[in-house]
């Protein structure tokens, strides 16, 4: 043993004389070319030998070499280089990160993966494009990616966004797609209790997003198995880069106003008395009747408010974001903190959220790495109730009188239960109201990663997310809801908890030695669990004031209770891919899912996907013309996905508690339930073609799809005769078919750039089945102001036929429409609500939707626009019932186009006679409140200024530019009848919620 | 590496296999028990019947339609130029087939009959306990397709071969039943308070529960409704002679409205159903369509409350107030108080002894027995009005005293507009009331509920009524 030690020692001795003898030194400094800063840690060895250094911390190397060495340069995201060092004795590399250098690489299911293998239908958003002056992520996806419409019913800050990817897949269950952060399945939407509507991703700021992927089709999502129908949505934070630590700081503040100002004025006061004057007399009343009743109405005053008005507000917004980032080679990290405030253009209706993130990876040796990620969010919302409360202030806009004074002569707030018998003064009420809503998201993973040998990689990560809810409402004793029980207050406390944990294999293997061909290999196994926990509390009786807002001081305790709702999924997965040269892919994958939320019987399934991709532009033959067309891939995946978005315990027939008598308990049944109860079948076709053009100065995307949703879950109507409305079942089917097309052209690339980003999406939704009667024919099912009928569109409106006013006796008509058997309807018109028939009128879905980006840049200025279009959807106003009622509820007030009312034989309008009192029926739903939803809005705007680097450097600074932005600048509706906001949602059916903001902001980014 | 490779798959697929637990999935519910462990013993039942009466309370039901409406749809409530938007269509006969108000009276009074039903049909041990259960899931099954006879029906005395309701007597979520004729409905209801008389043994629990005689008085009424004025007047000699509830007097009167606590007294109500301060209807309660610290929309028209001599008990139970926008007085209901109450909340009168005794005096003169029918009507005509001698008519005169003593007896209690389908007379309002609804006479089909639209779109065997 020692002789050999010996041995070594004196071998080693040898050489290195040997080596020292004919040695140089060679100096220089490691850069990155992507923005000239220095590389520190940068690994320097000599080829063929034991020799090495690393970079110090201002990139600065020095080694000694023998004669014809060659440097190897190697740096974790970066491309190794290796240089031949001939005479010179002074080298400085430029290294370029890996990005640049290799195929596009691309977060999907369960890992990355380059571009040119993948063979499903998905697309990502980059970060600028999530980092807009939205309070979630989400919105900002409206109009980034083709085939996903994101919409909104509310301007409220931090509500829920709908998203709907490739159309809607599901009647009743869920149809949201299933959001991964960071490779965990989350929890997402409103998990509110009392508030109108609140989101849980807004939680995460989207400045700590670095990308967004969304799955479209089988090849991409149905490796999630029984939860990837709708689609998945994978979001990646931000995570350190090697090198220099960075620092970013950027700050903006703004404002938001009313996205659409003035579109349905309620009238003011002499409109509204004489409005009321003329349906009196329309009515027969006697002159001693109208000046009594007038009286009533205010007449007698003298008041004049504008209560839209008064509602109404200019909101600030701000947002602060600070970022630090770096590491070596071993250790990269980011962490960041942010804040973020919007107030609405409605008064007590305002977000804010203060987040962190920590993001961390290290490489314990060359086999073993860890990451770990933590992000937390504390958010703040308030925001007004929507729809017909009477605390909510867009109703009470519309329908207080504008004889009632808002406030009293000496300024205050008019709190007067006299002059608010229903509805209360919005203005005072937001002085006192309270309905917040607070949640504390975090997320939190810890990953292990094993590579034992070359090309395999096991590993495992553990995830959880928490959203701790904490909600406040809080009427007042004087006025308002809580009036009547001396003030009251709710104090709800919701919890969840949902944890994940992954374990994969994953492995390539080459086929042949040439590394051209390979198949990668994934194995899996997955398990979760949800678990939800309700506190409840509820007092009535506060102290005669308005600062003691907890149910702490209150005398009578209403609601106390405690209760939960829990899911869990597990199960194993594997992915197979076939590559050849990057000319041909070929991939599988299976999923086998077991979950509580499936029924007895039917509580385990297996979903697959197959997919293929053949990168033409990779044969031989292609080469000649390459500079035309400079890339060219056809693709196609078929496979079987699920929908498990049902109720936790939907498919359980039970007997409820809580339904309690003289304070004693009392059971009843509450769900019919359905052993047989399990997931939606989706089964994708999908085939696309992507192509460049001009060294891909053009590029462009295509796809075509079909997605048949069968077994739908179908709440069957029942005879209410029952007991029962509705009974859960797996029964219908739908497809949704269309077309997508992105492209991206470069039209002008020098000094003046230009960048066009185009979408548009066509969608067609076909009901295929639903639930037959005795005879076999299918049933429709009515669900609001919609039917669901086969062969129709899912959202189809059905209502009955408006036929404008008699022109002679400013009566409503409508359109008896009676079947007659042969596919055709009587048009006769009739006075009588109640003798029309109701008939399929148009879809609330948009037949097209996209978007067009434009981006000049010249010098550090740049400019970027997103206009969203969304054509061939109708929308419904809910609430013309009462502010277009001609008369039928005259004590509230109505808006201006009930102005154009009839008035005189020959008067041609669409608004009948204004009859007080009315009872023609003329306000009932019918297609007079449908309006067509055709729109086009400029969604987003940037313009930019960055300083030149040469001034900035002196500063020791890396960026530093300052920019104004806004959101929802310009709208423009095509329905010259329709007032409101032509964004409401996936429903197209408004509810008097916060109108949309116009966003505009300025701001300031500074890198060092 | 192959063999690291075998490994791992290994290794997923054991942890795999080892998660797989029926445990793991095997999430149940809080606060819900499966069907099957829900009505297993005579204290099951009892928490089961305490599901029935909860479901009376709604507001579909006692809770506030059924009783408003009943004087809305009459001439004894209008509804005020300053209201919250409910009950328009009531107000001005415009009810179509959507109508919310009376599409969740359908609803819930099938809901508490599939309640009942399951009750009645628990395969479980006989026990005298089980017997009284059973007995009042039979009555609550009987009152609840009685209601749903009077709304959606023709009166017995229009047309019994006509069209009923659907008679439901056992859980079948595919059940999709054909409306039984008015008779055969009546048939049903007859049958059901028998035999819960028969089975129940309980005679005083309190007045918030159906006890024995509770079945016995629906019986009276029911008999009353369909016109067999022999078996009403029995039924209602039986209450008034051996059910051991008394009267409420005129100096007891106002205090009797005032209480919301159910009595164990006998005193007056027959059956109620209950609303404390922890379960109720909250701003959906009755009490807030009348006082005006609440929606206060219906108020109490001039004709009624002209009825009333001044020295008459009941006129203390209306108001000369202010409707808040309104000039002048209007007149408030007061019968109903107890809104700001933090500790009891107004419960809704079912059936109380005077209306026993007003069905037993009508039936009496209706038989030509008009000395006891006399002796009926100013028993409750001289307590409730100190300075009355009492009514001497005769014939028709006599009929229509006892009419308008019921008007007056029960107003806001949802008797009126009964009254006048049971009796067949024109609905004839007043001025207070839209001047396109004064007049509803009986050939108009308004006077019938329509069908709810969803019930026609879920159950293709159901027949709408004319009109809609």
């Amino acid at each position: 043993m020692r002789k050999t030690i010996l041995l070594c020692l004196l071998m080693a001795l040898v050489s290195s004389v040997h080596l020292f003898a004919q040695d140089k030194t060679v100096s220089g400094k490691v850069t990155s070319s992507e923005d000239g800063s220095a590389l520190p840690g940068v690994s320097v060895s000599v080829k063929g030998t034991n020799k090495g250094t690393t970079t110090d911390a201002n990139g600065i190397y020095k080694i000694s070499v023998g004669a014809n060495a060659t440097l190897t340069l190697s740096f974790i995201g970066f491309e190794t280089q290796e240089i031949k060092v001939g005479n010179r004795t002074i080298i400085d590399v430029q290294m370029a990160s890996d990005a640049q250098v290799l195929n596009e690489v691309m977060v999907v299911a369960y890992g990355t993966q380059e571009k040119k293998t993948i063979t499903g239908s998905m697309a990502t958003v980059s970060a600028e494009k999530i980092n807009r002056p939205f309070a979630s992520a989400d919105q900002a996806l409206q109009g980034a990616v083709a085939g996903l419409q994101s919409t909104t019913t509310t301007g409220q800050p931090g509500a829920n966004t709908a998203i709907r990817i490739r159309g809607i897949g599901s009647i009743n269950a869920g149809s949201d797609p299933l959001y991964v952060i960071d490779g965990i399945p989350v929890n997402s939407g409103d998990f509110s209790r009392l508030s109108t509507s609140t989101n849980a991703l807004a939680g995460l700021n989207p400045a700590d997003i670095e990308s967004v992927s969304v799955l479209k089709d089988a090849a991409s999502s149905s490796i999630y198995g029984s939860r990837a129908a709708n689609g998945v949505i994978l979001i990646t934070t931000k995570k350190g880069k090697s090198g220099k630590t960075k620092f970013s700081v950027s700050g903006e503040n703004g404002f938001n106003e009313l996205a659409i100002p003035n579109l349905a004025r309620p009238l003011n006061r002499q409109e509204y008395l004489d409005l009321q004057r003329e349906g009196l007399v329309n009515a027969g009343a006697s002159e001693a009747t109208i000046t009594s009743t007038l009286n009533a109405l205010g007449a007698g005053n003298t008041n004049d408010t504008d209560w839209l008005d008064l509602v109404t507000r200019r909101g600030k917004q701000q947002q602060y974001d600070i970022s630090a980032s770096g590491g070596d080679n071993k250790t990269t990290f980011r962490v960041s903190g942010g804040y973020f405030r919007q107030e609405a253009t409605v008064l007590a209706s305002a977000f804010d959220r203060v987040s962190g993130q920590a993001n961390l990876a290290h490489n314990a040796s060359e086999k073993l790495s860890f990451t770990l990620g933590l992000n937390v969010g504390v958010t703040k919302q308030e925001g007004p109730a929507n729809g017909g409360a009477f605390a909510n202030p867009i109703l009470a806009a519309y329908f207080l009188l504008p004889t009632v004074n808002a406030f009293n002569a000496d300024g205050t707030t008019n709190k007067s239960n006299t002059d608010f018998p229903s509805i209360y003064n919005p203005v005072a009420f937001a002085e006192v109201q309270k309905r917040n809503y607070g949640n504390l998201v975090s997320r939190g993973n810890f990953g292990l990663e094993y590579r034992p040998v070359k090309n395999l990689t096991l590993s495992s990560k553990l995830g959880a997310d928490y959203n701790n809810i904490e909600e406040l409402r809080y009427d007042n004793p004087f006025f308002g809801d809580g009036r009547t029980v001396n003030g009251r207050a709710f104090a709800y406390y919701t919890r969840y908890f949902n944890w994940n944990w992954t374990n994969l294999a994953d492995y390539r293997y080459f086929l042949t030695n040439d590394k051209n061909v390979y198949i990668d290999a994934k194995v899996g196994y997955e398990a979760q669990k949800s678990k939800t926990y309700f506190l409840s509390a509820q007092s009535d009786g506060f102290p005669p004031t308005t600062d003691l807002i907890y149910p702490v001081v209150a005398a009578t305790p209403k609601v106390a209770s405690a209760s939960g709702s829990d899911y869990s999924f597990q199960s194993i997965f594997s992915n197979l891919a076939f590559n050849y040269k990057n000319r041909y892919t070929v991939s599988g994958s299976v999923r086998r899912d077991g979950s509580s939320r499936f029924g007895l019987n039917n509580r385990f399934g297996t979903f697959w996907s197959v997919g293929a991709a053949w990168n033409i532009d990779e044969e031989p033959f292609f080469q000649e013309v390459k500079a035309t067309v400079s890339s060219l891939k056809l693709r196609g995946s078929y496979g079987v996905n699920g929908n498990g978005a049902l109720g936790n315990y939907a498919w359980r027939p039970t007997y409820g508690y809580g339904f309690n008598y003289n304070q004693t308990p009392g059971s009843a049944p509450n769900n019919v339930g359905n052993i047989d109860l399990t997931w939606e079948l989706n089964k994708p076709l999908d085939i696309g073609l992507d192509f460049g053009l001009f060294k891909d100065r053009i590029t462009a995307t295509i796809d075509w799809y079909q997605r048949v949703t069968s077994d739908l879950l179908l709440d069957v109507p029942l005879s209410r005769t029952t007991g029962f409305a509705s009974l859960t079942d797996n029964v219908g089917a739908m497809k949704n078919q269309g077309w997508e097309f992105a492209v991206k052209a470069l039209p002008i690339n020098k000094e003046f750039s230009w960048t066009i980003d185009a979408n548009i999406a066509f969608n067609k939704n076909t009901i295929t089945e639903l639930t037959s009667d005795n005879n076999g024919k299918a049933q429709d099912i009515l669900s609001g102001s919609f039917i669901r009928r086969v062969g129709y569109d899912f959202q189809t409106f059905f209502a009955r036929e408006w036929a404008g006013v008699d022109p002679q006796t400013g009566a409503p008509q409508w359109y008896t429409n009676k079947d007659l058997g042969n596919g055709e309807f009587e048009k006769v018109i009739t006075n009588n609500y109640n003798a029309a028939n109701r008939i399929l009128l148009g879809s609330a879905t948009p037949k097209v939707f996209g978007s067009v980006t434009n981006a000049l840049s010249f010098k550090g200025f740049t400019v970027d626009a997103q206009l969203y279009y969304n054509f061939g959807n109708y929308i419904r106003d809910i609430w013309a019932r009462y502010t277009l009622s001609d008369g039928w509820n005259p004590g509230f007030n109505k808006q201006k186009m009930q102005l154009e009312r009839w008035q005189k034989p020959g008067d041609i309008t669409n608004v009948p006679k204004y009859i007080y009192n009315n009872t023609t029926n003329s306000q009932e739903f019918s297609s007079r409140f449908l309006f067509k939803g055709d729109y086009l809005r400029l969604r987003n705007v940037t313009v930019s200024y960055s300083l030149p680097s040469k001034l900035i450097n002196k500063a020791k600074m890396d960026k530093v530019s300052v920019y104004a932005r806004g959101a929802n600048l310009w709208t423009k509706s095509f329905d010259k009848n329709l007032t409101q906001d032509p964004e409401s949602g996936i429903t197209s059916e408004a509810n008097f919620n916060v109108f949309m903001s116009k966003t505009v902001t300025f701001g300031l980014n500074i890198g060092f | 590496m192959k063999n690291i490779f075998v490994k791992s798959i290994t290794i997923c697929a054991l942890l795999a296999l080892g998660g797989c637990k029926e445990s793991f999935f095997d999430l149940k519910p809080y606060d819900s028990l499966p069907v099957a462990d829900a009505l297993k013993n005579e204290s099951d039942m009892g928490v089961a019947m305490n599901g029935v009466y909860s479901g009376m309370r709604s507001l579909n039901l006692y809770g506030r339609t059924i009783p408003f409406i009943g004087d809305l749809m009459a001439d004894n409530v209008y509804i005020s130029a300053r209201n919250s938007g409910r009950y328009l269509p009531q107000y001005n006969y415009s009810v179509n087939s959507q109508n919310g108000d009376i599409s969740g009276t359908w609803a819930s009074a099938y809901t508490v009959i599939l309640r009942a039903n399951n009750i009645i049909n628990a395969q479980i041990t006989e026990t005298t306990l089980t017997k009284q259960y059973k007995g009042e899931a039979l009555a609550a099954r009987a009152l609840m397709n009685f209601e749903l006879l009077r709304l959606f029906a023709k009166p017995y005395s229009v047309d019994p071969a006509s069209a009923g309701i659907p008679l439901v007597t056992k859980f079948d979520p595919m059940d999709k039943p054909a409306r039984a004729t008015v008779a055969a409905g009546y048939d049903a209801v007859i049958k059901d308070l028998t035999d819960a008389f028969g089975l129940m043994t309980v005679t005083n629990k309190n007045s918030s529960y159906i006890s024995k005689y509770v079945a016995k008085a629906l019986l009276a009424q029911v008999y009353f409704y369909k016109g067999d004025y022999k078996n009403a007047l029995d039924a209602a000699e039986d209450v008034i002679k051996n059910g051991g509830y008394s009267q409420v007097k005129a100096a007891g009167y106002g205090a009797y409205w005032t209480n919301a606590v159910p009595v164990a007294t006998k005193l007056e109500t027959i059956f109620e159903v209950a609303s404390d301060a922890v379960n109720n209807a909250g701003f959906d309660a009755l009490v807030n369509m009348y006082a005006q610290a609440g929606y206060g929309d219906g108020i109490c028209t001039d004709e009624l409350y002209n009825l009333y001599s001044d020295t008459d008990v009941r006129k203390a139970l209306i108001i000369k107030g202010t409707r808040s926008g309104v000039a002048g007085t209007s007149l408030i209901v007061n019968k109903y108080q107890n809104i700001a109450n933090a500790n009891e909340k107004d419960d809704t009168k079912v059936l109380r002894l005077s209306e026993v005794i007003l069905i037993a005096a009508e039936s009496a003169a209706r038989l030509g027995d008009e000395t006891t029918a006399l002796k009926y009507l100013n028993d409750i005509a001289t307590n409730r009005d100190a300075s009355f001698k009492g009514y001497t008519s005769k014939g028709a005169t006599l009929i229509d005293d006892i009419i308008t003593e019921r008007r007056k007896e029960l107003a806001f209690e949802g008797n009126r507009f009964q009254d006048l389908l049971r009796l067949k007379l024109d609905v004839k309002r007043g001025t207070q009331y839209p001047t396109a609804a004064r007049t509803i006479p009986v050939s108009d089909s308004r006077r019938i509920n329509p069908i709810p639209q969803v019930e026609i779109d879920a159950n293709p065997n159901i027949k709408q009524n004319d009109g809609y």
